[in-house]
Order: structure tokens, then C-alpha cells, then sequence
């Protein structure tokens, strides 16, 4: 059975190794789809509706033709069609400078009937709602409906029982980098896309299926690439069209989509908004769990929601309709409706555990079955100090008040087939490892080249890592799904061990010994029965003459395991006279199973926190009823967490077992509930709506007043 | 952006002759206009740098007075030992704008002429009491600082006329700026408050309040400062202050939040503010 082997046994693995790529991040020199450039590069731009609904009379493109500079205009939606949110492509230009592509946008004439809109989900669903979907009526899907157990039987059981509506709103996913591409056409039948994706071979795919190529006469790299967090998959209409722009003009073409497009078409995390009843018994057992909810993922579908969310409840029913509204689709966003879900449920645990007088960790404990979680608890409470709480929430008369909140969240990652990948030794003594994977952020190549280092005793910078591009043809899935690490460790392994096994075969005879004597030491091969037979790398691998070694690995079943648990605690300081919320700490308490590279790891855990803070307290989409249009489609008014926004955030990985977890989405999921849950810690009322902003704080402490 | 002609004249009388032009916007830092020239949201024919200027910028001493330069940068308002010192609100106001590299840029001069309501150097340049001097082909004039302004992104300025200098008046000896905002650093003011006093023996001489961000223009929030002259500091002073502070201002409500939350918080902050400027007195 394959087996990663002993933590004691590691020089690497589990080690926190430094970012292979952090110097030339930091220093400019990585150089990212935005950073590149072609000769005689043409500069792409889309000119998008600003009408929320309307249909299209007409579309003169003449102007923007006529405009000196202009290498190319093309209409991207027929007349007759409809425009169905803002954002929507409507034509694009090619143009020798961007200023000039941007010109030549303003010049394209576009004739509109406009359509009745609605943009919000209440509009949406209101009764006589214009119809914006021909195939939902009322705008709303068919309810999805799940039920477990007997919900009546359950409620007669319930010695408590809480109501309430939480409501989370849409949220983008602000990639640093927007979403773009640099296409060029090496000439009728090669096509080189550089994109900033994180699925390298399925917008190698979508293209040859779209431009009929071969796929392996297309070719797409993405060296570095500014986030994704979901929303990059597909090459999307602006990609299709940076390379059809590209194949008219014969140039390449940079097709990058500006901040407010990102916002608008690039994709968003669904809002929600649920009615729930639950029940509890007296000792605290969950009994009763009837949900009613929706959520709108813009004109499309997907706006689903977990519910009931990692507690166990023996009788329950949770209905979910989608909501379509005017406005830009969604696309998964990191853990696709973990974390709404989690708010709502941890907010609502925490309301059911204050009815019958529990401590909330105490509750958790009763209800959530499993027991990586129940460690957790205990080693998150007392990480944050989980005694100093408010016992009365609210209770003090001073200004700032400080309160502690728990949540928790539940991911798989285990990873699948589908990986290919090649482990080279070189008889001068160099390693490299390929494979088609892309580093979404998460820092894979570092991984990948500590895989390689250990199988073979040397250090991680000996190891020569080339992902991000779709040629020499060694497939990898995209980085979703928390699938990444858990999908291409065991396969390189596996080429690793092959490789080394070669050299080993090949060695051997020289040093008198079995094959399966052999062993590496750090930057040795010896013998195990004899140590003094020892030889260095260099030397093994001389042995190679005019030869290389390159195997290929397979995916190992055991070397990686569905399952990550996850809890957060927070502190949090409310201001009571101006509603200021300040985070001071979170400690996030996640399992991964085997963190290949713990700095890493830890990394990735941050950055969940982070944008769970986003979503907590800052993050929402505002969308304007009148105009159709968002309001906030840019940085100013569109909020994200700045560092001074960051709290102490006390990442753990914890420990569990010896396979790999992908845990890129998993740390983002309990940070919106453990928050909210502080937040009722500190000031004694409940926000039950993200994202907590001071009016909102203001507005209920008055009530309570 | 759309194509323009950009002059770097060398004497204000050109600067004025072509800034009178229509369609014509001064460039200091440029912070605000080329965002704007990049937006679409400015679309000058003509874009005239005040950079070629000689005289328009630093901060001198001038007896118990300050002068500063339109053309100074914020980054140097910020951190002159001087204005730190005797207009602490001013240099608080300065450093909450944008980040370093921006404030390395924006000068005190485009803060004030661009007449943003939010504009953070402005509540502690009517704290200040500082005068404007402005120049135009025909000559100069100046005006007081809470005359300066008639509405978003309005002023009495007319055709042709420049912001050359803010000339501080002797220092209150305390003064505190509150920049009221949903995020740390690069965020726009929610609400600004500045407060300036003095103070003999705890009874207060003089007391000036600046509102920004809480009107169509900045303003004085006179009534409050009338109630503090001539007493002392007691909490039930305070509370009268900040509800006169409140009742002064007439903010807007939008996405971020309700008019009577801003009203509230004027209310609040202006007692912190108070506070503090007595404090510092």
C-alpha cells in the first residue's frame, strides 16, 4: 500500500517550506497573463450593456471601423437577441493601443428596446414580476426539497425552539487579476493562449472544440495567475473572443476584462436568504430542522445552499428555490454555498443553545458527529480563551465591548484521477517534475518539488517544477473543488518512486548491492546492509551517460482522503456608539489530513479567513431597482478587507492522518457565523443579516434599547 | 480618456488666461482628475499644470502663522512638525488620505478646489479658520475657508481664478480630527469631524467645529461652537454640543447607510472629538 511513511521519517513533507515562487512574485518578475506582451500585440476590449433587459434592434459597428487603429470589430450578440443584465457583451473591438479599443468602443451604435428589469430577488418575486426567465415561472426554479426523519414527530419532541430569517447577499470574487487572455495564432491550425485560468486543459479543450483544432494544436499557459477562487474555469465569452479577435487580425491580441466588468459578468457567490425553525431538546440534543429558502445566482441557476449544515438532526426538511434576477451569472465561489449555509446554521445553534441555557460550545459538542471537530473544539476554545467570554451577552455599560463566537465547516478534497505527470533524471544530476496543473495561489509547484526532493534526498530548489501549461500534453484537472494538492501529490509520488527505482536498477551493479538495499540519504544513495558504500547524486546520476530517467506516476487511492473539518473562534469589538466592528483574533482550527508544506497550508487557511472576514463585515453587491445596474462595481465602493482590516488570525492545522486533503475552501466557511456569533457575544443582539456594518449594529442596539 | 491639450505654463497670469477657457481643468497632483479623465467622468479640452509654477508650494511660518503652498503636497502637510504641532486636525486630516503613494501625489491645494463634502483637509482648514488666497489674470483676492464652497464640487471661484495659498491664522492650542469610515486605509470619509480650542484655566475661549461629508458643502457647526464659548467642558456641554453638531448637518443618505446614522454619528464624534481637542489644549 502506498504510504506517505512516518512524519518522523520526513526530512520535507509537513515541513514548512518557503513558496518556490514567492521571490518572483515580490519582486515582479513572475510574470502573469496582464504582464504579457507580443510583438505587434493588439489590445482587445468589449463594449457590455448597460441595460439590465432590453432587446437588440441594431448594431453599427461603421464608426468604430472607420476609427484609425482599429484592426478589428465584431458584433458578439445578434440582433433580435436579447440583453439580459448589465454587463452582457455586445461587441468587441481590436485596436492597436487599448486607448484606442476604448474609443472605438464608444463608437459602436447599439439600438435597445428596453424590457421591464428586476434586479433583486423581493422585486423578482413578487407577484406580476416581469418574467425574466421564460422557463421559471415567477422567476423561481422548482423547489428543491429534502427531508429526513419525521419533522412533526421532531418538533413535538423539542423542549426549545428558535425562528428566524438570515439573509447573506451576493458577493464577487474580486481576483486580483481580472479575467483575460493573450491569444496568438502561430499560424491556420496552432493556437498559443496565454490565460489566466485555473483549468489549463479545460480552456485548452473549449477552445480546440470551439475553433475545431486538435487539442493538442492548441497550447495554454498560465505561469502565475491572480485568483481565481472558482471563477476562472472556462475561457468564458471574453477569452472565445481574445482568440477570434486574434485569428481575424492575424496579431495577437490581449483581451484583459477591466474591474467593473469583473464584477459584473465574471461571475459571484449566490445570496441567500432562508426561513428556519429548529428545535432542541432539554439536554440539548438537535431535533427539528424545517428550512425554507432561496438565493438568486443572477439569470442563472445554481443558487443553492447547505442545510441543515454539519450537526446532526434526526428529523428536518430544507426547501430551496432559485431566484432569477437581471444580472450576471454566478459561478462557484470558493465552498459553493458552504459558507451562507454555515452562517445561518451556526447563528441559528447559537440562538437555540441561549434558550436552554448552554454554552455554545457546549451544544456543538452534543450535536456535531464528528470527532475531528469535537478535538478541535476543545483545542479552539482554549486557544481563543474561550473562558474570558461575555457569560451575558451584552452585559457591561462600557463603550467597547468585547464578545467570542464559534463556527464550524465540513469540505471533502480528497482529490481524483486524472493527473498525469513525468519525474525526469538527468545524468547531470538535475531533476525536473511536469505536469498540466496550474498554481491557482495555493502554491503547488513548492509541493510538488518537496514530493520530488524527498523521494529523492534533495532540497526543494534542486527540483525544477514546470506547471500552468498544457503542452508537453501531461493533463491535470482545474484547481476546484480543493482537488489540486490531493490530485497530483500521489501522482507525482508515484513518478518520483518510478524515477528513483530506475536510478536505483541502474546503480546498483556499481555499488554491489540489491536493488532493494538501496536507499537515498540527503544528496546520497547508499546502501543500507553497508553504509560505506555510499555514492553522491551526481555521481548515481552520471551513471546515466547519454540517458535520462523519466517516469510517469499513477493516482494512489491511499495516498489522499476525503474530509476536512474545520472550526473558528473569534473575538470581536463592537464600538457601541458608532457601530465599529473591529475583529481582534481568529484562530482557525483546520484538518487537511497530511499538510504536504505547512507554511502553505497555513497560508491557505489565512486567506480563507480573510475572505470570510470580507464576508462577514464588509462585502455586498448593491444593485440598483431604477437603473438595473450595480452600484458598486469597482474597488472604492465595493469593499474587501484591507490588512489593517486583517485580524491576528492564529491558523492550526490540525493534524489527523497521514493522506493528503485539498484544503483551499474549507477556511473560509466558519468565519462568517463564528463572527456573527461573537458579535451577539459582545452587544446581546443578533445580526442575522451579512454583512454586519455599523448602521446595522446601530440600528439593532436601538431596538433593543 | 479622451484626447486633450495640456500647457505647463510658468506664471499664473498664463495659468489663469488659459484655465479661463472653457472646458479647461488645472492638474496639481492629480489624483482626482486623471481618475476622472480615465472614467470619463472629466473630459477637459485643455488640462493646465500648475507643476512649472514657481512659489505655489511649502509650508512656511509666517509670526504665529502658517502658509501653505496650494501646490504642497498632503504627504508634506501631513508630516510638517509645524502643522502637527499647532493644527493637529489638519495634519490628522492629511494623513487619512488615500495611501502614501497617494499622498506623495495629491496636493492640499486639489483637495480643497476639487470642493469634495468629503475632502479630508478641509474640516481641519476650518478649524483653522485659515483664509484662501486665490489669484486670476486680474489680480487677487482671498476668502475665508467656510466661504469657499457653494455645493458639491462648487466654489465662488470664478473663471480663470487659482488657489495659490491657505493662510493659517494663530493656532487654537487644541485640535482633533475623527475621519469616520468603514475600512482603516483607503476609504473615503463616511463623515469628518474636526474640533479646535482654547482653553483658559478649563473655561473655553474659543471652540471651532468642521463637518465634512455631512452636507452639500463642509461646514461650521456653529450653534455647537457658540454653547462650548465661555465654559467649561462638563458632560451635559458635551452632549448639547454633539446634538448641536448633528442638528447641523443635513446628510444624505445612500447604499452605505441612512441619513439619521450619519446624523448620529455626527453626534457622537463631535463629543469624541471635543474630547480630545480639550485634552490636547
Amino acid at each position: 500500500m502506498a504510504s506517505w511513511g512516518e512524519a518522523s521519517e520526513s526530512r520535507l513533507i509537513g515541513k514548512r517550506v518557503t513558496r518556490l515562487s514567492g521571490k518572483d512574485k515580490v519582486t515582479g518578475k513572475a510574470k502573469y497573463t496582464f504582464d504579457i506582451n507580443e510583438p505587434g500585440m493588439l489590445y482587445g476590449r468589449i463594449l457590455r450593456s448597460e441595460t439590465a433587459h432590453a432587446t437588440v434592434i441594431g448594431i453599427d459597428l461603421s464608426e468604430a471601423e472607420a476609427l484609425p487603429g482599429v484592426k478589428a470589430v465584431i458584433p458578439l450578440i445578434e440582433v433580435g437577441n436579447k440583453l439580459r443584465y448589465q454587463g452582457q457583451e455586445i461587441a468587441a473591438v481590436a485596436a492597436e493601443t487599448d486607448d484606442i479599443a476604448k474609443d472605438a468602443i464608444r463608437r459602436i451604435h447599439v439600438d435597445l428596446e428596453e424590457l421591464p428589469h428586476v434586479v433583486t430577488e423581493d422585486d423578482a418575486m413578487v407577484e406580476g414580476a416581469p418574467q425574466i426567465r421564460e422557463d421559471w415561472a415567477g422567476n423561481q426554479s422548482e423547489p428543491n426539497v429534502r427531508e429526513d426523519g419525521d419533522i412533526n414527530a421532531g418538533f413535538d419532541e423539542a423542549a426549545v425552539e428558535v425562528e428566524a430569517t438570515y439573509h447573506t447577499p451576493v458577493q464577487t470574487h474580486v481576483c486580483l487579476e481580472t479575467h483575460g487572455h493573450v491569444a496568438k495564432w502561430e499560424d491556420e491550425q496552432n493556437l498559443t493562449v496565454w490565460a489566466s485560468t485555473q483549468g489549463v486543459f479545460g480552456v485548452r479543450n473549449d477552445f480546440a472544440q470551439h475553433f475545431e483544432l486538435p487539442a493538442n494544436q492548441v497550447r495554454v499557459i498560465t505561469e502565475h495567475m491572480g485568483g481565481g477562487f472558482g471563477s476562472k474555469f472556462g475561457p468564458g465569452i471574453e477569452g472565445r473572443t481574445a482568440v477570434e479577435l486574434a485569428r481575424i487580425t492575424g496579431k495577437a491580441v490581449k483581451l484583459m476584462l477591466t474591474r467593473k466588468a469583473e464584477h459584473l459578468v465574471a461571475g459571484n457567490r449566490p445570496s441567500m436568504t432562508q426561513q428556519v425553525r429548529a428545535g432542541a431538546t432539554s439536554d440539548g440534543r438537535l431535533i427539528a430542522y424545517d428550512m425554507k429558502g432561496y438565493g438568486t445566482g443572477g439569470i442563472s441557476s445554481g443558487a443553492g445552499f447547505t442545510g441543515p449544515y454539519v450537526y446532526h438532526v434526526p428529523n428536518s426538511r430544507a426547501e430551496r428555490v432559485n431566484v432569477a434576477v437581471n444580472a450576471g451569472n454566478q459561478r462557484a465561489m470558493r465552498a459553493p454555498g458552504h459558507p451562507q449555509g454555515a452562517f445561518a446554521m451556526d447563528s441559528l445553534m447559537d440562538e437555540l443553545a441561549e434558550k436552554l441555557g448552554m454554552d455554545p460550545v457546549e451544544f456543538r459538542r452534543i450535536n456535531d458527529p464528528n470527532e475531528v471537530r469535537q478535538a478541535q473544539y476543545t483545542l479552539g476554545a482554549q486557544e481563543i480563551g474561550w473562558h474570558r467570554r461575555n457569560t451575558v451577552p451584552g452585559a457591561g455599560t462600557s463603550v467597547k465591548k468585547r464578545g467570542m463566537g464559534v463556527g464550524s465547516g465540513q469540505w471533502g478534497g480528497g482529490g481524483g484521477r486524472g493527473t498525469e505527470a513525468r519525474v525526469t533524471i538527468n545524468a547531470d544530476g538535475t531533476v525536473e517534475a511536469v505536469t498540466g496543473t496550474q498554481d491557482i495561489g495555493t502554491g503547488i509547484r513548492t509541493v510538488i518539488a518537496m514530493i520530488v526532493a524527498e523521494e529523492f534526498g534533495l532540497e526543494t530548489t534542486d527540483v525544477r517544477v514546470k506547471v500552468g501549461d498544457s503542452q508537453p500534453g501531461l493533463p491535470s484537472g482545474g484547481s476546484g473543488g480543493s482537488q489540486t494538492t490531493p490530485s497530483v501529490a500521489p501522482v507525482i509520488k508515484t513518478a518520483a518512486a518510478a524515477a528513483k527505482q530506475k536510478l536505483f536498477e541502474r546503480i546498483a551493479p556499481l555499488l554491489d548491492a540489491p536493488v532493494g538495499d538501496l536507499r537515498v540519504g540527503t544528496g546520497t544513495i547508499y546502501v543500507v546492509s553497508d553504509r560505506t558504500k555510499t555514492i553522491t547524486w551526481k555521481q548515481a546520476t552520471g551513471q546515466l551517460g547519454m540517458e535520462s530517467i523519466s517516469e510517469g506516476g499513477t493516482w494512489e487511492e491511499d495516498l489522499r482522503q476525503n474530509g476536512a473539518a474545520g472550526t473558528q473562534f473569534a473575538e470581536v469589538e463592537i464600538d457601541t456608539q458608532t457601530g465599529a466592528i473591529r475583529v481582534i483574533k481568529i484562530v482557525a482550527v483546520q484538518d487537511c489530513g497530511l499538510a504536504i508544506n505547512r507554511l502553505t497550508t497555513e497560508s491557505q487557511v489565512n486567506g480563507g479567513v480573510i475572505m470570510g472576514l470580507g464576508q462577514a463585515i464588509l462585502e455586498e453587491r448593491f444593485m440598483d431597482p431604477v437603473t438595473g445596474r450595480m452600484l458598486n462595481a469597482n474597488l472604492e465602493d465595493y469593499k474587501v478587507p484591507g490588512t489593517l482590516e486583517i485580524p491576528e488570525i492564529k491558523s492550526i492545522v490540525f493534524d489527523t492522518h497521514r493522506k493528503v486533503t485539498g484544503v483551499g475552501e474549507p477556511p473560509c466557511i466558519p468565519t462568517p457565523g463564528a463572527i456573527a456569533n461573537a458579535v451577539y457575544n459582545a452587544i446581546g443582539v443578533r445580526i442575522r443579516s451579512l454583512p454586519i456594518t455599523p448602521d446595522k449594529i446601530l440600528d439593532a442596539l436601538a431596538e433593543k434599547a | 480618456m479622451k484626447g486633450f491639450e495640456f500647457f505647463e505654463p510658468t506664471t499664473l497670469a498664463e495659468a489663469s488666461r488659459l484655465f479661463a477657457q472653457e472646458h479647461a481643468q488645472l492638474l496639481a497632483g492629480g489624483t482626482d482628475l486623471v481618475i476622472g479623465m480615465k472614467a470619463l467622468t472629466e473630459t477637459p479640452q485643455s488640462v493646465i499644470s500648475l507643476q512649472k509654477i514657481p512659489g505655489l508650494d511649502g509650508i512656511t511660518t509666517e509670526g504665529d502663522g502658517i502658509s501653505i503652498g496650494a501646490m504642497t503636497k498632503v504627504r508634506e502637510v501631513e508630516l510638517s512638525a509645524d502643522i502637527q504641532n499647532h493644527h493637529t486636525a489638519l495634519a490628522e486630516g492629511a494623513s487619512e488620505i488615500g495611501s502614501i503613494q497617494i499622498r506623495n501625489l495629491a496636493t492640499i491645494g486639489g483637495n480643497i478646489a476639487h470642493a469634495s463634502p468629503a475632502a479630508d483637509t478641509v474640516a481641519g482648514l476650518l478649524v483653522a479658520d485659515a483664509q484662501v488666497d486665490i489669484a486670476s489674470a486680474d489680480g487677487e483676492r482671498s476668502v475665508a475657508i467656510d466661504e469657499l464652497f457653494t455645493g458639491p464640487g462648487q466654489t465662488v471661484l470664478a473663471p480663470g481664478e487659482i488657489i495659490t495659498r491657505f493662510r493659517l491664522p494663530s493656532p487654537a492650542s487644541g485640535s482633533h480630527y475623527i475621519k469616520h469610515k468603514i475600512r482603516e486605509v483607503m476609504d473615503l470619509a463616511f463623515i469628518g469631524v474636526a474640533a479646535a480650542v482654547n482653553l483658559d484655566n478649563g473655561t473655553i475661549t474659543d471652540a471651532r467645529i468642521g463637518l465634512a461629508a455631512v452636507a452639500p458643502t463642509p461646514i461650521r457647526a456653529t450653534e455647537a461652537e457658540n454653547l462650548l464659548r465661555g465654559n467649561e467642558l462638563t458632560a451635559e456641554l458635551l452632549q448639547q454640543a454633539g446634538e448641536a453638531a448633528a442638528a447641523a448637518a443635513s446628510p444624505i443618505s445612500d447604499l452605505r447607510c441612512s441619513a439619521e446614522h450619519r446624523k448620529e454619528m455626527v453626534d457622537v464624534l463631535t463629543r469624541r472629538t471635543l474630547q480630545e481637542a480639550v485634552a490636547r489644549a
